[in-house]
């Protein structure tokens, strides 16, 4: 047999089977979605429509948007810029005890801000972390190195050892 | 038979190149083909140089959906590459990368550094001394990457421009199967090459984060053809790789480990090249990652690559 027939079947065939099958996804704009802390649902304003209460219900680890288990802490996250492929981003980061009232962090314990790459096992650049008022965080410079999917890990530091940790996930 | 064998060395010459222009389309972080450079024609030594121009087209992720890169990031590698016979059928070799990144935007800027080295070893268990039309020509090889480029996690320029290796210690293990058929003054070569290799761990601290990162196994596998007249050949081939998740674990307990992800991707190849006089030869080729394969995980990479290679008969 023609080993020049037999090479270019194999080929031939090698070619047919391993044709890539792109899933291109569109790329959207704003991405990026705050973690807010919950406002009264539309269910219990209907039901306090008459009434003339104006409590919030305390929050709770189901919902808290972002909460820490151990110190038992609230926080939420709202972008100021978003981040893009070739641009930074920054975020405010309030915390809350659970009565929603702003609280500032004892003395000794420091917030830590970084990006991973869970896939490749990576981060990304060091962010800039600034208090601007009583348990409100200004963070800049926040800079995904590649698209992909990424873990935001927020931890509370006590002398450089880690007491409580969140994760969010985002996708850029 | 002098004709036919001067016209086997010649063509076997040019399928050596193969292997050189394969290395390119590097997948993200820095780093690049296992596949060394090895010695397939019956010469005493050979030194390639070559220069590839790479360009990320598109990020997968791990879901498996496609993203179109909206900025330029752009990967230069010049190689220096050589390869010597000693001890009749044993070889070796070393492959030297320098690597150049640009990357657009407002947090873009452009880096260059040294890749990975990497030594080899080979041994022809396959030699071909009678010609025969089915058996071909098979060298195995050892081959050692040294973490000479700067990995990812080592970044200092909080952009990771300047990762330019995967920062892991990794020894391969591979074997190169070639086979021509002269016709005349024409001829049909067929290559294939098949490489495994295991990387070793090591303690990484960035930023705000130390731990230890365990790679595992990876490998890839090529194939090609090629034709050739007169002092031209014209060949095509497609290589598969694949990488084991890079598993963290991280120093603090409260921080929870992270399996890592597979990555995968296939590179298709077309190529030219041209025997000079003097043992010179050339080879023109374009290499796409986003036509083969089911990727995931991976960068995805158009390149272009110019190789000039110099070899010298025993």
């Amino acid at each position: 047999m023609n080993p020049s027939l037999i090479i270019y079947s194999i080929l031939g065939f090698l070619f047919f089977i391993g044709c890539a099958r792109p899933n291109y996804q569109k790329q959207q704009t704003n991405t990026l979605p705050n973690i807010e802390a919950p406002t009264q649902t539309d269910q219990e304003s209907s039901h306090q429509n008459n009434q003339a209460s104006t409590n919030e219900p305390p929050l709770s680890p189901t919902t808290c948007p972002i909460y820490f288990t151990q110190k038992k802490l609230c926080a939420e996250l709202i972008w100021e810029k978003q981040p893009t492929e070739s641009e930074t981003g920054s975020f405010t980061l309030q915390f809350y005890d659970t009565n929603h009232q702003p609280i500032s962090f004892e003395a000794n314990i420091n917030l830590a801000i970084y990006l991973w790459m869970p896939s490749m096992n990576h981060g990304s650049s060091p962010m800039q972390i600034q208090l601007i008022g009583p348990g409100l965080y200004k963070i800049r410079r926040v800079y995904f190195i590649m698209p992909g999917e990424w873990d935001l890990h927020i931890q509370l530091k006590v002398n450089e050892q880690v007491q409580d940790e969140y994760v969010q996930k985002f996708t850029i | 038979m002098n004709t036919y064998k001067n016209l086997q060395f010649s063509f076997i010459f040019l399928i050596s190149l193969l292997a050189t222009a394969q290395s390119w389309a590097a997948a993200c972080c820095g780093g690049g083909s296992a596949i060394p450079s090895i010695l397939t024609s019956d010469d005493q030594r050979q030194i390639s140089g070559s220069y590839s121009y790479s360009q990320v087209d598109t990020d997968v992720f791990t879901n498996g959906v496609w993203q179109k890169r909206s900025v330029d990031d752009v990967t230069k590698i010049y190689k220096l590459e050589a390869a010597q016979i000693f001890a009749d059928r044993y070889q070796t070799g070393f492959s030297i990368p320098i690597q150049t990144r640009e990357k657009s935007g407002q947090e873009g800027g452009t880096s260059s550094g040294l890749g990975d080295i990497s030594l080899q070893i080979g041994y022809e268990y396959l030699p071909d001394w009678d010609y025969n039309p089915y058996r071909p020509k098979g060298i195995g090889f050892l081959t050692l990457t040294t973490p000479t480029g700067k990995s990812i996690d080592a970044s200092s320029d909080g952009r990771g421009l300047d990762s330019s290796g995967r920062g892991f210690w990794s020894l391969g293990l591979g074997t190169v199967l070639t086979k021509s058929w002269v016709f005349g003054q024409q001829a049909i070569d067929c290559n294939s090459i098949f490489e495994i290799h295991r990387s070793f761990s090591r303690h990484a601290q960035q930023s705000e984060m130390s731990g230890e990162l365990n790679p595992g196994y990876g490998g890839s596998f090529l194939f090609g053809s090629g034709y050739s007249f007169s002092n031209w050949r014209i060949g095509a081939s497609v290589s598969w790789m694949h990488e084991d998740p890079i598993q963290f674990k991280p120093d603090s307990v409260i921080v929870a480990s992270s399996p890592g992800a597979t990555q995968r991707n296939a590179t298709g190849t077309l190529s030219t090249s041209y025997l000079f006089a003097d043992l010179w030869s050339g080879t023109i080729s374009y290499s796409d990652q986003t036509v083969f394969g089911d990727p995931t995980n991976s960068t995805l990479n158009k390149s272009f690559a110019l190789v000039l290679q110099k070899r010298w008969a025993r």
